[in-house]
C-alpha cells in the first residue's frame, strides 16, 4: 500500500516515517505499518451493510433526550464554575478582588493567575495579566448551583489599567500601533510566500487581466452546546477524569496532563455525546482547566458549561480574510497566472490557516504565487472553522473566475472544466480519484446550467423534496440574468457556481479493538469521537460489513482515553478514512478468528466457511452456526480483533473534489437575497451511509449559505467590544432560509486512497456554497459582490456603485 | 423567596417551591433532573429548551419559573412511556435522519408534537414557519422537515 | 434567570439584590403592587427575563400581570372597534378569526415577530414595551440610555441604526406591532395607582430620545399598558404590515412599513427600524396619497419627500433607499383598487 512497501520480518511490525495531512498543514510522523491490510473494497465489492441508508445508531437516544452531553452530567456533590472575563479588550490587570464574590451565597472556591500552574492555551497565558481581548477568562469561582456561581462571577472585581488596542488588520500593522504580543503584530511566518512557476512570466503571456478586492468576515462555528467540562479527582487526587465536549479526547488528555504537570495515563478524557464541534472543540480550553484546577482545589466534582455569551467571544472563529487577487488568461480561457495577496486578522492566537492555499490546487496554472500575513489583534483568537482558509480562499478565487469568465465572454462552467488540473500541481503526482470534471458536468445536468439541461422528466424525479421556494419556484433559468417582476419589486433571479478541492484522505496513527461478546455481538472500540457526524453509525456499518455480522449486533464504543485505543481528533474530515481502515482490519480479523473456532466446532476448514449476517455457514450451504452459537460454546474463551491505520501512499493525491451551483433571486430595491435552490455533486469516494452523507451535505451548505448572507462576528473598534455575541444578533440561517438542495455524492470508491475506499465529506460541502451564491447574486444583479455576507446593505450598495 | 408552584409535568403532578429568578429550565434540569432539555443559549434565541405548556411551544429558559403554576408542561421525556416505544414524531425524527449532532432534537420535537396538534396535514412550509425559531448548526433542516412531514402522514396512515 | 443570588441576602455590588415575584391577581392588586419602587410589570418574560440577565434593567419586583383575565383576550365593541388586552399574546392575536378580517396588518405584524415559541409567550403590552435592539446598550456600554453621554454608534457600528429622530442617541424601536398598530390610529389605555386611567394615541405614547433617554415611552413609574384599542375608523382589507429583515425569519426589522386607508378614505403611513420611535410620514403626504390617481413620478416624489429629513449615519445610507422602497410599494399598493 505504500510507497515504502511494506516488508515483514519474522512477523514484527516495522515502522515507518510517513507524512499525514491535517487540515492543510503536514505533519510527518513515524507510524506502524500493520502486518498485512485487507484487500481494497472495489468497485465490484458486494457489500451488504456499508453503503446502506441506516438511521443514525444514537438517534433514539437523541430523539428520547436521553443522550447525555457534558451539560446533563451530573456527579455526587457536584459543583459548578464560572468564568469571570475581561471586559475591555487591551490592559493590565492591577486588581482582582474575589472577596465579595467568596461571601456570597453557595460559593465555595475562586481562582486567579495566582493560583494556577502557568497554562498555555492559543499561545496564550490562562488567567494572564495582561489583557488581551473582551471575553479573556482572568478568574474563575465555583458555587453550589451555576446560578450561584454566575451570580458570584459577576461581583468579582477586576481592575484594569487600560491601554491601547487594536481591532483591525489596518490598526495592527500600522507604525505606532500597540503591540498585541511581544514579537510584534504579525505572525513570524509573515509574510508566508508559496510560488510556483513565474508570475510574471504567466501574466505577460495573459490575453486579459483581472484583478479584484475580497473580503470574508470574521464568523463564530456557534455549535448549538456550548463548549464544557466535568472534572472529576479520584483517589487523593492524582487521577482525573474529565467529561469533555471534544473533537480530540486523547489531543485533550495530553494538553491537560501537561498543563498540570501529570502524567497522560493519570488524566482520562471522556466524550459521549456533543453538540457539535465545528473546528472550535479541538482542543482543552480554559473551561476545561478551570474545571479541573477547581475541582483539585475542592476535592470535589467541578463541571464547567460556558454560556452562550462565553462561547461567542472566547471559543475561536473563523478569521476575517481580504484578499487581493490577479488572474492572468489566455484567451481560450487558459489559466496563465494566479497572484493573490491575503491579510488575515487573527485574533490574539490561532495557526496560519492559508487562504490562499486553494489557489495552488483548484485550477491548473503553472504560474501560481501567494502571499500571507496574518496579523494579531485585540480579540479572540482563531480556530479551525470547517475547512479553515479554504472557504475564505475559494470565495477570492471562485468570485475571480466569474470576473475572469465575464471578461473573456466565456461561460463561467466552461472556464472552469477547461482549468480542471487533473492532478496534483503542488505535489506533481495524479490524484488517486480525479473527477472534478465529472461533478462539474454532473452538477451541470442537475442543475440545468444553460447548455447543460437534463433531459425532461430526470430533473424532477432527482430533486430532493421540499418545497421551500413553493409556488414561486422557476425552473427558468436565465443566464445573464433576468427579471421578475412580482410582488411589486424588481426580483431578479442568477445563477452561479463555484467548485472545491480539499484534502481529506485521513491516515495514521488510528486503532481500533473489536471483541466479540459471549451473546454474539461485537464491541467496536476506538478512540474516536462522534461530533454529530455520524461516526458511531458509520464504524458500525463498516464493522458489522468486515465481520459479516447484523448491523445490530455491533456497538460502537467511542471517546475514552482509558477505555479505547488511540484515534486522532475529528477534524480536517479524517475520521472515516482514519478509523474506517482499523476498523475493518480488525473486524477481519475477529471473522477470521471465529471462522477458525466454527470450524473447530463443524468440523470443517475455515476456509470453507463464511460469515454474513452473524451466520457462520459451510460454502455448500448445508450448516450453520449463529455467531452466537460460537460465542456460546467457547463461553469466556473472547475473540479480540486489533486494527491499525496504515500510512497513505505517498505518489497520489488525496482530496475529496466538487461543484454547487446556486439560483438566487434578489429585491434589487431592499436588496435582500432569497436563495432558490442548491445543486451539489461531490466526490469523496467511497459512501458508507448515503443518509448520513445528505446530512453533512445539507449541513455544510446551509452553514456555506449562512456565511454567504448573514453571518459576520462585529467588534466594535473605538472599544474593541463584541456587539453581537448572541444567537440573534450573530445569524445564522433557520429553517426558512434553507433553499431547495440536490445535493449528491458520485457513486464511486477509491481504492487508491485505502482499503475501505472512504475519503472524508466533512469539510468540503462548505467550501463551494458562498462563492456560487455570491456569483448568482452577481450575475442576477451585475454588481460586483465581493465582500460578504451579502446584507441588503452590501447588496445595495453594491447594486448602488455599480450602476451610480 | 420561595413560591410554591403546583402543575403538571408530562401527566404527574408536581409540587415544588421556585426561587423567582429561576426559570422553567432552570426548574425542569436542576430541581427535577431532567436533562432532556437543553440549554443553548439561556436568551430564547435558540430554541433547544423548547417545551410544550398548556399545549403551545415556549422557549422554557424564559418562562418564569412561578407562572408555572396551574399549567400541564409536556417535555422530551414525557413523550415515549409506552414502553420504551418512541412516539410518532420520535420515531420518524429516527427514520428520517432527523438528527444529526442530537442537541438541538429534543427542542425541534417538542416544537413538531405541538405544531402537529395543530396542524395534523401540514405543508413543507408551514413546517418550515414552524420550526423558525428552534436552530439547527449541523443538519441544514432539510431531515427534519421531512421528518416531521413523515410523522404526519404515518398520523394519517401509519404504514406509511 | 441569573440573577445576583440574593435569596439568602443580597450582594454589596449587584444593586437591587434580586426582583421579588408578585402574581396580580386582579387590575386593582396590579396597579398597587407596580406602584412600589422597582416594580415592574411581567407579562410573557420574553423581553424582560434577558433584559434582567443582561441588567439592562434592575427591578425590585416583578409583577406578574398574566393571569389577569381582564388583562387577556379581545373584545369587540358593536361599532367593529376591538380592545385588546395588553396581556393577550401575539400567538393568540395573530390566529382570531375576527381579527384576521378586521385588522390584518397588526396580525400580520404579530405573525413576524420572532419565533413562535416567542408569539406563544409574548404578549402585546410588552411587545409594544420592549428595550431597543442596540448592541451598543445590549452590551451595556455607558451610552446615553445608561446614563453616559456618549453615542457609541453615531461614530461606530451604526448599520442598524436610526435615519430620522435620532440624537443624542439613535436607537431604532423594536417593535413591529407599534408600526401597525400606529397606522392603525390605535389607542393605548394605560393604567396606575397615582396617575389613574390614561387613554394615550399611540402617537404621544412613543417618545424620541431628545425628549426622555430612559425610557422609549411616556409611561411613568407604576403604570402600564392596559389595553390597546383599534378604531372601527382602521378595520377592514385595506391595510398591510411588511418588513424587511436579513434572515428568513426570527429577525428584527431592517426596514417595516405599515399602511391604512380608512374607512373615511384617509391614509395613514408609518415606517419602522427607521427612528427611535415608529415615524409616521407626514399629514400631507398621507393627504396627499390619499388624494387619488398617482403616476410613477408622483409615487417617486412622494417617497422621497416622506425621507427628506433623513440623516443617514456613516453604514446605514442603504435604509433610505429600503425606505424608499417600501413606501413607493406602499403607496402603490394604497391606490390600488
Amino acid at each position: 500500500m505504500t510507497a515504502e512497501a511494506p516488508r515483514e520480518s519474522d512477523g514484527h511490525r516495522r515502522f515507518v516515517t510517513t507524512v499525514v495531512e491535517v487540515e492543510g498543514r503536514e505533519e510527518t510522523k513515524v507510524v506502524e505499518l500493520p502486518v498485512s491490510e485487507p484487500e481494497p473494497w472495489g468497485e465490484d465489492a458486494r457489500l451488504t451493510v456499508v453503503g446502506r441508508p441506516i438511521p443514525r445508531v444514537d438517534a433514539a437516544e437523541k430523539v428520547t433526550g436521553r443522550a447525555r452531553y457534558t451539560a446533563d452530567i451530573v456527579r455526587p456533590r457536584m459543583l459548578h464554575a464560572a468564568i469571570v472575563r475581561a471586559t475591555i479588550p487591551a490592559g493590565t490587570i492591577s486588581e482582582i478582588d474575589v472577596t465579595g464574590a467568596m461571601a456570597a451565597p453557595g460559593v465555595v472556591d475562586a481562582i486567579t493567575l495566582e493560583d494556577i500552574p502557568r497554562i498555555r492555551i492559543d499561545g496564550n497565558t490562562l488567567f494572564d495579566r495582561t489583557v488581551k481581548y473582551v471575553g479573556q477568562p482572568v478568574a474563575a469561582v465555583c458555587a453550589e448551583t451555576w446560578q450561584a456561581a454566575l451570580a458570584a462571577a459577576e461581583i468579582v472585581r477586576v481592575t484594569i489599567e487600560r491601554a491601547a488596542h487594536v481591532a483591525t488588520f489596518a490598526d495592527a500593522i500600522a507604525a505606532d500601533a500597540p503591540l498585541v504580543r511581544r514579537s510584534g503584530n504579525v505572525s513570524r511566518s509573515s509574510p508566508s510566500i508559496m510560488e510556483r512557476g513565474n508570475v510574471e512570466r504567466g501574466l505577460s503571456e495573459a490575453d486579459v487581466i483581472v484583478r479584484g478586492a475580497y473580503r470574508t468576515p470574521p464568523a463564530l462555528h456557534t455549535a448549538m452546546e456550548p463548549h464544557g467540562a466535568v472534572a472529576e479527582w479520584e483517589g487523593v487526587g492524582d487521577r482525573l477524569t474529565l467529561w469533555e465536549s471534544t473533537q480530540g479526547v486523547f489531543r485533550v488528555r495530553d494538553e491537560v496532563a501537561t498543563g498540570l504537570g501529570l502524567s497522560r495515563s493519570r488524566v482520562r478524557v471522556i466524550k459521549e455525546h456533543m453538540g457539535g464541534g465545528f473546528g472550535a472543540k479541538n482542543s482543552a480550553g480554559a473551561h476545561t482547566f478551570i474545571a479541573a484546577i477547581l475541582a483539585r482545589r475542592t476535592g470535589r466534582a467541578v463541571r464547567c458549561v460556558v454560556d452562550r455569551y462565553g462561547e461567542q467571544v472566547d471559543t475561536g472563529h473563523r478569521p476575517e480574510s481580504r484578499i487581493h487577487l490577479t488572474l492572468g488568461a489566455r484567451r481560450d480561457g487558459t489559466l496563465t497566472a494566479i497572484v493573490a495577496d491575503s491579510q488575515v486578522t487573527m485574533g490574539v492566537g490561532g495557526w496560519e490557516a492559508s487562504p490562499t492555499a486553494i489557489m495552488h490546487e483548484l485550477y491548473g496554472c503553472e504560474n501560481v504565487k501567494t502571499t500571507d500575513v496574518y496579523a494579531w489583534v485585540h480579540s479572540q483568537a482563531m480556530d479551525s472553522f470547517r475547512a479553515p482558509g479554504h472557504v475564505e480562499g475559494a470565495f477570492a478565487l471562485e468570485r475571480g473566475m466569474d470576473t475572469l469568465a465575464r471578461a473573456l465572454s466565456i461561460d463561467p462552467l466552461r472556464l472552469r472544466l477547461s482549468n480542471v488540473p487533473g492532478r496534483d500541481q503542488e505535489k506533481g503526482r495524479p490524484y488517486s480519484s480525479d473527477r472534478l470534471r465529472e461533478c462539474l458536468v454532473e452538477g451541470a445536468r442537475r442543475f440545468g446550467w444553460p447548455g447543460w439541461e437534463a433531459p425532461a422528466g430526470l430533473q424532477d424525479s432527482e430533486m430532493r423534496a421540499g418545497d421551500a421556494v413553493g409556488d414561486g419556484m422557476v425552473r427558468e433559468v436565465v443566464a445573464g440574468g433576468g427579471i421578475v417582476e412580482a410582488g411589486g419589486g424588481r426580483r431578479l433571479r442568477g445563477i452561479g457556481m463555484a467548485a472545491q478541492v480539499w484534502g481529506a484522505g485521513g491516515g495514521p496513527p488510528a486503532y481500533a479493538t473489536i471483541k466479540l461478546n459471549s451473546d454474539g455481538t461485537a464491541d467496536v472500540l476506538s478512540g474516536t469521537q462522534d461530533l454529530g457526524t455520524g461516526t458511531r453509525t458509520v464504524l458500525a456499518q463498516i464493522a458489522a460489513e468486515s465481520l459479516g455480522s447484523r448491523f445490530e449486533d455491533v456497538r460502537v464504543v467511542l471517546g475514552d482515553t482509558e477505555r479505547t485505543p488511540y484515534a486522532g481528533n475529528s477534524w480536517g474530515s479524517m475520521t472515516i478514512a482514519s478509523v474506517g481502515p482499523a476498523v475493518r482490519m480488525a473486524g477481519e480479523e475477529v471473522r477470521r478468528r471465529l471462522c477458525e473456532a466454527a470450524a473447530e466446532m463443524l468440523e470443517c476448514r475455515p476456509g470453507d466457511l463464511s460469515a454474513r449476517g452473524s451466520v457462520i455457514s459451510t460454502r455448500d450451504g448445508t450448516r450453520h452456526l449463529t455467531f452466537a452459537d460460537v460465542t456460546g460454546k467457547l463461553g469466556n474463551v473472547m475473540i479480540m480483533g486489533h486494527g491499525s491505520r496504515g500510512p497513505n501512499r505517498r505518489d497520489v493525491g488525496l482530496v475529496t473534489a466538487g461543484a454547487q451551483f446556486a439560483e438566487v433571486e434578489v429585491d434589487a430595491e431592499t436588496g435582500q437575497v432569497r436563495v432558490i435552490r442548491i445543486v451539489a455533486v461531490h466526490d469523496a469516494g467511497r459512501i458508507i451511509n448515503p443518509l448520513l452523507a445528505q446530512s453533512q451535505l445539507e449541513g455544510g451548505i446551509i452553514q456555506g449559505l449562512g456565511l454567504a448572507l448573514f453571518e459576520e462576528r462585529i467588534i466594535d473598534r473605538a472599544t474593541g467590544v463584541p456587539l453581537n455575541p448572541g444567537m440573534h444578533d450573530y445569524k445564522v440561517p433557520t429553517s426558512k432560509d434553507v433553499p431547495m438542495i440536490d445535493a449528491t455524492c458520485l457513486p464511486v470508491t477509491d481504492p487508491q486512497a485505502n482499503h475501505i475506499g472512504a475519503r472524508g465529506l466533512a469539510e468540503p460541502p462548505i467550501i463551494p456554497t458562498a462563492p456560487a451564491i455570491a456569483n448568482a447574486v452577481a450575475n442576477a444583479t451585475g454588481a460586483a459582490v465581493d465582500e460578504l455576507p451579502l446584507t441588503p446593505r452590501r447588496v445595495l450598495h453594491a447594486i448602488r456603485s455599480t450602476y451610480a | 423567596m420561595r413560591i410554591p408552584v403546583r402543575f403538571e409535568l408530562n401527566g404527574h403532578a408536581v409540587e415544588v417551591e421556585v426561587a423567582p429568578d429561576r426559570t422553567l429550565l432552570d426548574l425542569l434540569r436542576d430541581t427535577m433532573g431532567e436533562t432532556g432539555t437543553k440549554e443553548g443559549c439561556r436568551e430564547g434565541e435558540c430554541g433547544a429548551c423548547t417545551v410544550v405548556v398548556d399545549g403551545r411551544a415556549v422557549n422554557s429558559c424564559l418562562f418564569p419559573a412561578p407562572e408555572i403554576d396551574g399549567t400541564r408542561v409536556l417535555t422530551i421525556e414525557g413523550l415515549s412511556c409506552d414502553h420504551g416505544r418512541l412516539s410518532r414524531v420520535q420515531q420518524a425524527f429516527l427514520d428520517a435522519s432527523g438528527t444529526q449532532c442530537g442537541f438541538c432534537t429534543p427542542g425541534m420535537v417538542m416544537t413538531a408534537v405541538a405544531f402537529l396538534a395543530e396542524n395534523p396535514a401540514p405543508m413543507d412550509t408551514e413546517i418550515r414557519e414552524a420550526l423558525t425559531g428552534n436552530l439547527c448548526r449541523c443538519t441544514g433542516y432539510v431531515q427534519i422537515v421531512e421528518a416531521i412531514q413523515l410523522a404526519a402522514r404515518r398520523s394519517r396512515d401509519p404504514q406509511a | 434567570m441569573n440573577l445576583p443570588s440574593g435569596t439568602e441576602g443580597s450582594t454589596e455590588s449587584s444593586g437591587a439584590g434580586d426582583p421579588s415575584y408578585v402574581p396580580a391577581g386582579d387590575l386593582a392588586q396590579a396597579r398597587a403592587l407596580l406602584d412600589a419602587p422597582g416594580a415592574v410589570p411581567l407579562g410573557g418574560g420574553t423581553d424582560l427575563v434577558p433584559s434582567i440577565r443582561e441588567r439592562l434593567v434592575r427591578p425590585r419586583a416583578l409583577v406578574d400581570l398574566a393571569r389577569i383575565s381582564d388583562l387577556r383576550g379581545i373584545a369587540w365593541r358593536e361599532d367593529g372597534s376591538a380592545l385588546i388586552g395588553a396581556a393577550t399574546t401575539l400567538a393568540a392575536i395573530a390566529s382570531d378569526g375576527r381579527m384576521r378580517t378586521a385588522f390584518p396588518a397588526v396580525v400580520r405584524a404579530c405573525e413576524l415577530v420572532g419565533s413562535p415559541a416567542l408569539r406563544n409567550m409574548g404578549t402585546l403590552g410588552g411587545n409594544l414595551c420592549q428595550r431597543p435592539r442596540c448592541w451598543y446598550f445590549r452590551q451595556r456600554l455607558p451610552c446615553h440610555k445608561h446614563g453616559g453621554s456618549h453615542c457609541y454608534a453615531y461614530h461606530g457600528e451604526n448599520e442598524h441604526h436610526a435615519i430620522l429622530g435620532g440624537g443624542p442617541c439613535f436607537i431604532v424601536h423594536p417593535s413591529d406591532t407599534a408600526v401597525a398598530l400606529m397606522a392603525l390610529g390605535a389607542t393605548l389605555h394605560v393604567t396606575g395607582q397615582r396617575t389613574g386611567e390614561r387613554a394615550i394615541a399611540i402617537e404621544d405614547f412613543f417618545v424620541l430620545p431628545a425628549r426622555r433617554i430612559d425610557s422609549e415611552n411616556v409611561l411613568t413609574d407604576g403604570e402600564a399598558i392596559r389595553a390597546v384599542e383599534l378604531p372601527a375608523l382602521s378595520s377592514g382589507k385595506r391595510q398591510a404590515f411588511d418588513k424587511v429583515t436579513q434572515r428568513g425569519a426570527w429577525d428584527f426589522a431592517v426596514v417595516s412599513v405599515a399602511w391604512a386607508r380608512r374607512t373615511d378614505g384617509s391614509v395613514r403611513l408609518v415606517l419602522g427600524g427607521v427612528a427611535p420611535i415608529p415615524w409616521r410620514v407626514t399629514t400631507s403626504i398621507e393627504e396627499d396619497v390619499a388624494s387619488g390617481t398617482l403616476g410613477e413620478d408622483d409615487v417617486d416624489t412622494l417617497a422621497e419627500r416622506a425621507l427628506h429629513d433623513a440623516r443617514p449615519l456613516a453604514k446605514n445610507g442603504y435604509k433610505v433607499d429600503l425606505a424608499g422602497a417600501l413606501l413607493r410599494r406602499a403607496i402603490v399598493d394604497l391606490n390600488s383598487p
